[in-house]
C-alpha cells in the first residue's frame, strides 16, 4: 500500500490513460478492473473509485479517486 | 436503446429496501424505462400497489421475487402473467409456511412444480452459479446451470449479470458470459437495485445496520460497499455493460414478455350455501321481509318502498352473496351470544339492520342509504363489524369452518400446527404492515447509527406520535425536546468523534426519509379475507406469531385485488357491557335487553349532563366531558351529535361553537336555502354529517344520490385547484337549473366544501351512540356491576384500572380487598351489609325499581354493592397459581394461611405479594409474621413432598387424609416437617408481633403490587397540607363562580397535545385527586414556561382561571408546579408520585398508578 498523490490524465470516459508516478509519466496499456467503494460516509469520508490498470511498462497500478477531496492517490503497486 | 431494470428491490424487503414502490416507479419512468420489476425478498408484499401505481403511471409492471433457496442460495423468478403470478403466490406460500417465521426457503421441487409461466433469473453473487464461479468451482457451477435448464428449458433459464463496481466483477461477468454461451443460454443484465436514487444509498445503509443488529461502525456481509446499486438509467447500464451488449436487450426481450394482468376490479366473492331453490338474492329477500315485520309495525309505505329500493340496489351491484355471508357471521354470533355490533356507514341500511348486523335504526335516526353503498359507483362495501373481545376468536373460528376448505395435509405444516385456525385455503388473516414512524424510527436507527441508549430513549419518547418526516419540527417547535436536542448536541465528544451535531442532524434527515416505511408484516386483529378460489391463486401467504397465517397483502391490497375482506373487531367495550350483564342476573336477578333499552332514560341523559362518564364508551375523555357540559344531551340525536362534533375536523373548522349556541338558543338559526331547513334542522343547521352533504346536493343542485356521493367524497380527498372548480362548477349549474340563485349556490358550495372534508357519518355516530348510551345507562343504574365490568376487561378505554377504581369509591361503591377466600380471578360484585350507611333508603328504591320486584327492597335495604378485588390483579401471578387458589378452595374455604400454603401451588414470590396486598388479613395475622413464616413453610413444604401413587383415596404418608383423587401419582404435601396445619397456626400466634404498617404504607404497597388501593385514594395524604394552603379539590371548583382563579393538585391521569385549529400547541392535562378530575388547559405562552414540569412530574399543582363549562369546568393554567418537590412527604414513594407511567397504545398519555 502506498497512498501518495499523484497525477492522472483522464480521457473522455473519464478513465486513465496516463500518470505521472516517481517522476515519471506512465501510459496506461489497459485498465483491468475499476470499482468504487463508499467509505465511512457517517463520518464525512467521500467515495472512492479504485483502477486497477496495467501500464505500456507491465506494471500494475491501482489509483485511486476520492470524490470528496477530488484529489488522486497511487494506492498499490505491483510492478 | 431501452432497458428494463428486472432485479429490484422496494421497502418492501423489509429493511433492505431504500425507497418505495411509487419512488422506484417514478424513477423508472424518469429515466425512460418503459417497464420496472420488482423482486423483493421472499415475498409479493408490494405487488399490488406496485401493479397499480405503475399502471397509472405508464410503466409496465412486473412482478417477481427473489427467493432464499434451502441451501442458502439466491434464484429470481418473475411472472409472465397471471398464471404465472399464480405460481410464484404458490411458490412463495410453501417457502414460508414449510419453515419457521422469518426463515422462508424454497425448494426445487416446488418451484418445479409451479415452473410455468416463469422467467428464472440465476441471481446476484448470492445467486447458486455465480457463487461456485467466484470460488473457482466450474464444473458445480455447470451442474447447477443444468438443473435449473432441467426445471425452465434454455428458453425461460437465463444468466444474470451485474456490474456494481465491486472488485472481481470484470472476471466474474466473464465467465458467466461463457457459461451462458456453452450451455446455451442467454445473459441478462441488471444491477440488483436497492434503492432508486445514488443518494438514498445512506438510508438502505442504515436500514441493513438496523436489520443486521449491527451500527454504522460495523462491517457486515450484508452491508453494500459502495452506493452503486440504484435505478441507473438505460445510458448508464449501458456504459456499464457496453461488452456485453446482448446481456440489455435480453432484459427488454425479458421485459416484452411479461404481460401481467391483475383484472382489478373484478369482484371475487365466496361462495354461500344456499337453501334448496333459493338464490342468493331471494333469499336475502326472504331474510330482510320476514325481518322488517319484527322491526315495523306498522310498516309504512316509505319503509317498505325503502327497503326494496336498497335490495334493488344490493342486487344490481351484485352484493347479495356478501350480505348473506355477513349476516351469516352474525347470526353465528347472536346465537352464541356473543355481543356484537355492525359500525360505520354500515348503519345507513335497512337492509343491514334487518339482518341484525346494525343496531341503530336508520328509519328513526334518518340515515342516508348512499352513504353506505352509492349506486353509481360499484365499490366494494365496507361492513365492520365490533364483537365481545373475549370471543371474537370463536367467531375468526368458525369462519375458518364455514369457508376454509382442507385442512393442512403436509407433514410439516401438520406438526407445525399451533392454532386451529390452520387451513391454507380460502381463508386467511390478513396482515398489516406496521411501518417506521417518529419514534420507532428514532430507536431502531439511532441504535444503528450509535447514538447511547439514554439518549435515543429520552428523544424517542418525548417525541409525539407523528411520522418521521415531523421530528425536525418537533424538536424545533416542543420545548421538552428542544432541550434534549441541545444536550445531545452539546456533548463534546461522542464516543471520541467531534461529530455529534452532524450525526443527530444525518439521524434526523434519514428518519424523515424512511417515515412510513414497512417495518415488519404482523396480523391484523380482525381481517379476515375469504375467497371463492384457493386464496394462493392470488395471494401469498406466510406464518405471523402464534402459529397463524397471513396473507402478504394488507387489506387496502385485499380489496384492491377484489377479494372480501371481513373486519371482526374485537371491542372491549362490548365485553365490559356483558360482564355487567352478567352481574346484573346474578345480584339482581334480571335478565336486562340492554339492546333494547329505551332511549329517553332521564337518570341516563342525567349522567351524561353532569359530565361523570368515566368508563362510559366513546364519551369520557376529557374533552369529550368538556363538551357533554357544554352540550347538557337530552335525546339521543344529540349522543349522535357528540360524536360527531369531537373530532380535529369540527374542531378546527369551528363547528362546535355555533352548534352549541344554536342547541341553546343563544344565535339565530339560518339557512342559506329553505331546502337546506328540512335537511339541517337536526343539527340547528349546521353542516355536521356527511349524510347531510349528500342530501343537499341531491336537494339544491338535482344531483341524485349517487352522484352527491361522488361530490362528497371528491369533496374529502385532495383536489387540484382545477379539479375543484369543476365540482364547483357542476354543482352551481345544477342549482341554477333548479332555480336557486348563484350566490345562495355559491355560499351553499363553499360550506360544502368547507364541512365535506370535516363532516362524520352520522350512521357510524349513531351505531357507537347506541353502545355509548347503553354504557351510560348501565353506569347509572348498576354502577358496580358496569365499573366491574371495565374492569375485568382492561386494558381499554381511556383510563387506566385504578382510576376506574377511585370513580368506583366516589359513587359510593365500597370497595374490597384481595382475599383469598373472597377473591375470584377476576373482580367481582358483592353485596355486602351496611355498616356504614352513607347510602339514602331512595337510592336503594330506586335501584330495585328498574328491577321490577319490589319484594328485594326489604333485603337490599341492609346491603350495598361492592367490588372485590381479583387475584389476577396482584402483581406477577400466574394463570396456573390463580387457579391453583380457585379450584382448592372450591373444596373447602382455606382455614388458615398454612391451610393455603400447604393446598395451593403458588411460589414464594406471589405468597409474599398476596401478603403484602392483604389476602391474607382475615385470618386477623399480621402481615409480619405472615412473612416471616412463609420463609419456613416453603422451606418445609420443599423437603417433605412425597410421591403418591394412589386409587381414589389417601396420601400414604404420615396421616392426613387428602381429598380424593384420580390415579396418578401426586405431591401431596400432608405435612410439614411433621407438623400440621394446626401446629403451624399455633407457631404464628406465639411470635412476637412486630411494628404495625401504616396506612401511607399500605397504600404504597397496594400500588406497587395490585397498581390500585382499596383505602384511599395517594391524594388524600396530601389534603391536610393543601387544604391550608387554600388548594381546592377537584369536585369543589364545580360550585364556584364562573372565572374564579383557583389552585388544584392531582395526579396527572391524561396529559395530551393534539392538533388545534390555529396549528398552536396547547396542552390537556387531567388532574385526578379523592373527589374526581380538574381538567386544565395550557396555552403555547404557559407551555414554554413549565413544559419540563408538565411532562416530567407525575402530580401537579396547577393554578389558573376556572372557566365553566355547562355543569364541568376547565381551569385556564397560569402557572404548574410539581407537587412532591412542593410538599415533600413520604408519600414520594407511592408510586403515582414516584413516576410517570405510559400505557401502552395511548397516545401522549401519562397514566399513574401501578399499571
Amino acid at each position: 500500500m502506498i497512498d501518495r498523490g499523484i497525477q492522472v490524465i483522464l480521457n473522455s470516459r473519464h478513465s486513465p490513460v496516463a500518470f505521472e508516478w516517481q517522476g515519471r509519466m506512465r501510459r496506461v496499456k489497459e485498465v483491468q478492473e475499476c470499482w468504487r467503494l463508499a467509505g465511512a460516509w457517517w463520518d464525512g469520508a467521500g467515495e472512492r473509485t479504485f483502477f486497477r490498470v496495467l501500464t505500456t511498462h507491465g506494471g500494475i497500478y491501482e489509483l485511486c479517486f476520492d470524490h470528496a477531496k477530488s484529489a488522486w492517490t497511487l494506492s498499490r503497486v505491483t510492478d | 436503446m431501452g432497458f428494463t431494470h428486472l432485479h429490484v428491490h422496494s421497502n418492501f424487503s423489509f429493511l433492505d429496501g431504500g425507497s418505495s414502490v411509487r419512488a422506484l416507479v417514478d424513477r423508472a419512468k424518469a429515466v425512460g424505462c418503459k417497464s420496472l420489476a420488482i423482486t423483493d425478498h421472499n415475498g409479493l408484499y408490494g405487488a399490488v400497489r406496485f401493479y397499480d401505481y405503475a399502471k397509472k403511471a405508464g410503466v409496465k409492471p412486473i412482478v417477481g421475487v427473489e427467493l432464499d433457496m434451502e441451501d442458502g442460495h439466491h434464484i429470481v423468478l418473475l411472472a409472465k402473467n397471471l398464471a404465472g403470478y399464480s405460481n410464484l403466490c404458490k411458490i412463495i406460500t410453501r417457502a414460508q409456511l414449510s419453515h419457521e417465521k422469518g426463515e422462508a426457503a424454497a425448494s426445487i421441487e416446488v418451484i418445479s412444480k409451479y415452473k410455468d409461466d416463469l422467467f428464472c433469473l440465476s441471481g446476484c453473487p448470492k445467486g447458486e452459479i455465480p457463487s461456485l464461479l467466484s470460488q473457482g468451482r466450474l464444473d458445480e457451477a455447470r451442474a447447477a446451470a443444468h438443473k435449473w435448464i432441467d426445471v425452465f428449458g434454455p428458453d425461460n433459464f437465463l444468466i444474470e449479470m451485474q456490474n456494481n463496481m465491486l472488485p472481481g466483477t470484470a472476471l466474474l461477468n466473464s465467465q458467466l458470459t461463457e457459461l451462458a454461451d456453452e450451455l446455451g443460454l442467454r445473459c441478462v443484465a441488471t444491477n440488483n437495485a436497492h434503492y432508486a436514487e445514488k443518494d438514498d444509498f445512506k438510508i438502505h445503509d442504515v436500514l441493513v445496520c438496523v436489520q443486521t443488529l449491527t451500527t454504522l461502525d460495523d462491517d457486515h456481509p450484508l452491508r453494500k460497499r459502495n452506493s452503486e446499486y440504484y435505478l441507473k438509467s438505460p445510458k448508464a447500464m449501458a456504459n456499464l455493460f457496453r461488452r456485453y451488449p446482448q446481456a440489455l436487450a435480453n432484459a427488454e426481450w425479458v421485459a416484452d414478455q411479461c404481460n401481467l394482468d391483475l383484472n382489478l376490479g373484478t369482484f371475487r366473492f365466496p361462495d354461500f350455501p344456499l337453501p334448496d331453490g333459493e338464490t342468493a338474492y331471494s333469499y336475502l329477500c326472504k331474510l330482510c321481509f320476514e325481518a322488517l315485520e319484527r322491526l315495523y309495525r306498522p310498516i309504512t309505505p316509505p319503509i317498505l318502498e325503502r327497503l326494496q329500493y336498497e335490495l334493488k340496489v344490493i342486487n344490481d351491484l351484485g352484493f347479495p352473496e356478501y350480505f348473506l355471508a355477513v349476516w351469516d357471521i352474525v347470526q353465528y354470533a347472536r346465537s352464541k351470544r356473543i355481543r356484537c355490533s355492525g359500525r360505520g356507514s354500515a348503519a345507513d341500511s335497512l337492509v343491514a339492520y334487518c339482518l341484525g348486523i346494525t343496531i341503530a335504526d336508520p328509519i328513526e335516526h334518518n340515515l342516508l342509504f348512499e352513504r353506505f353503498l352509492n349506486p353509481e359507483r360499484r365499490g366494494m362495501p365496507d361492513i365492520d363489524i365490533d364483537f365481545d373481545a373475549a370471543r371474537r376468536d370463536e367467531v375468526i373460528e368458525y369462519i375458518y369452518e364455514r369457508y376454509g376448505t382442507k385442512k393442512v395435509t403436509d407433514t410439516f405444516l401438520q406438526k407445525r400446527c399451533l392454532s386451529p385456525f390452520l387451513t391454507e385455503d380460502r381463508v386467511a388473516m390478513v396482515c398489516t404492515v406496521s411501518t417506521l414512524k417518529a419514534r420507532s424510527s428514532i430507536r431502531d436507527l439511532g441504535k444503528a447509527m450509535g447514538f447511547a441508549p439514554d439518549d435515543i430513549s429520552r428523544l424517542a419518547s418525548a417525541l409525539p406520535h407523528v411520522g418521521g418526516r415531523r421530528i425536525r419540527e418537533a424538536m424545533d417547535k416542543l420545548p421538552e425536546l428542544r432541550d434534549l436536542g441541545r444536550d445531545c448536541k452539546s456533548r463534546p465528544n461522542f464516543e471520541g468523534r467531534p461529530n455529534i451535531l452532524d450525526r443527530l442532524d444525518a439521524l434526523v434527515d434519514i428518519c424523515e426519509k424512511v417515515d412510513d416505511f414497512p417495518r415488519h408484516l404482523s396480523v391484523h386483529l380482525g381481517g379476515v379475507v375469504i375467497s371463492k378460489d384457493l386464496l394462493t391463486e392470488l395471494v401469498p401467504l406466510e406464518w405471523a406469531t402464534k402459529g397463524v397465517i397471513v396473507s402478504q397483502f394488507d387489506k387496502d391490497d385485499i380489496e384492491t385485488l377484489g377479494l372480501v375482506k371481513m373486519d371482526i373487531l374485537g371491542l372491549r367495550n362490548l365485553s365490559a357491557i356483558e360482564d355487567a350483564l352478567v352481574h346484573i342476573r346474578q345480584h339482581h336477578g334480571i335478565e336486562l335487553d340492554i339492546d333494547n333499552i329505551p332511549l329517553d332514560d332521564e337518570p341516563t341523559y342525567e349522567t351524561l349532563r353532569s359530565c361523570d362518564t368515566v368508563g362510559c364508551f366513546q364519551v369520557e375523555s376529557p374533552g369529550m366531558r368538556g363538551l357533554l357540559g357544554r352540550l347538557q344531551p337530552r335525546v339521543f340525536d344529540d349522543v349522535i351529535a357528540q360524536i360527531s362534533l369531537f373530532r380535529p375536523g369540527p374542531m378546527q373548522a369551528d363547528m362546535i361553537n355555533p352548534f352549541i349556541a344554536r342547541r341553546h338558543g343563544l344565535e339565530e338559526i339560518t339557512y342559506p336555502h329553505p331546502g337546506m331547513e328540512p335537511i339541517l334542522k337536526e343539527t340547528y343547521g349546521v353542516i355536521l354529517y356527511q349524510e347531510q352533504v349528500i342530501s343537499v346536493s341531491h336537494a339544491l343542485a338535482g344531483f341524485t344520490y349517487g352522484q352527491a356521493d361522488s361530490l362528497r367524497r371528491a369533496m374529502t380527498t385532495d383536489r387540484s385547484q382545477e379539479e375543484m372548480e369543476k365540482i364547483r362548477e357542476g354543482f352551481i349549474a345544477g342549482a341554477l337549473a333548479k332555480g336557486v340563485d348563484k350566490d345562495v349556490a355559491e355560499e351553499v358550495f363553499s360550506r360544502l366544501r368547507a364541512f365535506a372534508a370535516y363532516g362524520f357519518c352520522k350512521a357510524h355516530a349513531a351505531s357507537f351512540g347506541k353502545i355509548a348510551y347503553q354504557t351510560a345507562y348501565l353506569k347509572t343504574h348498576y354502577p358496580a356491576e358496569f365499573l366491574t365490568g371495565i374492569l375485568n376487561n382492561e386494558p381499554m378505554g381511556f383510563y387506566p384500572p385504578n382510576v376506574i377504581f377511585e370513580e368506583a369509591r366516589r359513587l359510593g361503591i365500597a370497595l374490597l380487598p384481595v382475599d383469598v377466600n373472597a377473591s375470584e380471578a377476576r373482580f367481582t360484585v358483592e353485596q355486602i351489609p351496611i355498616l356504614d350507611c352513607r347510602l339514602q333508603i331512595s337510592d336503594l328504591e330506586t335501584v330495585v325499581h328498574d328491577a321490577g320486584d319490589q319484594s328485594r327492597i326489604s333485603n337490599l335495604k341492609s346491603k350495598i354493592s361492592a367490588i372485590r378485588v381479583g387475584l389476577n390483579q396482584v402483581k406477577n401471578i400466574s394463570e396456573a397459581e390463580v387457579e391453583s387458589i380457585v379450584s382448592a378452595r372450591a373444596t373447602r374455604p382455606f382455614s388458615s394461611f398454612a391451610d393455603f400454603c400447604l393446598r395451593t401451588k403458588c411460589d414464594r414470590p406471589t405468597i409474599e405479594n398476596l401478603i403484602n396486598c392483604g389476602a391474607f388479613d382475615s385470618f386477623g395475622i399480621p402481615r409480619g409474621k405472615l412473612l416471616w413464616l412463609l420463609g419456613e413453610v416453603i422451606s418445609a413444604k420443599s423437603k417433605s413432598r412425597k410421591p403418591v401413587v394412589s386409587g381414589f383415596g389417601s396420601c400414604t404418608g404420615q396421616g392426613q387424609i387428602t381429598a380424593k383423587i384420580p390415579k396418578q401419582v401426586v405431591e401431596e404435601p400432608c405435612l410439614i416437617d411433621g407438623l400440621s396445619a394446626d401446629d403451624l397456626d399455633d407457631q404464628i400466634k406465639n411470635l412476637p408481633d412486630g411494628p404495625e404498617l401504616s396506612l401511607h404504607e399500605r397504600v404504597r404497597i397496594d400500588y406497587d403490587i395490585l397498581g390500585l388501593s382499596t383505602i384511599c385514594h395517594p391524594m388524600a395524604f396530601y389534603r391536610e397540607k393543601l387544604t391550608r394552603a387554600r388548594i381546592r379539590r377537584a369536585r369543589e371548583v364545580r360550585d364556584l363562580p364562573d372565572n374564579t382563579i383557583v389552585k388544584v393538585a392531582g395526579v396527572v391521569v391524561v396529559c395530551m397535545r393534539p392538533p388545534t385549529k390555529s396549528g398552536t400547541i396547547v396542552v390537556f392535562i387531567t388532574l385526578e385527586d379523592e373527589t374526581g378530575f380538574a381538567d386544565c388547559v395550557v396555552f403555547p405562552k404557559v407551555y414554554e414556561k413549565y413544559g419540563q414540569v408538565i411532562f416530567n412530574s407525575p402530580a401537579l399543582i396547577i393554578e389558573g382561571k376556572a372557566q365553566k363549562m355547562g355543569r364541568t369546568y376547565s381551569i385556564i393554567a397560569s402557572k404548574v408546579r410539581p407537587l412532591s418537590q412542593t410538599y415533600r412527604t413520604d408519600n414520594a414513594d407511592i408510586k403515582p408520585f414516584k413516576e410517570r407511567i405510559r400505557i401502552a397504545g395511548q397516545r401522549s398519555f401519562v397514566r399513574s398508578g401501578g399499571v
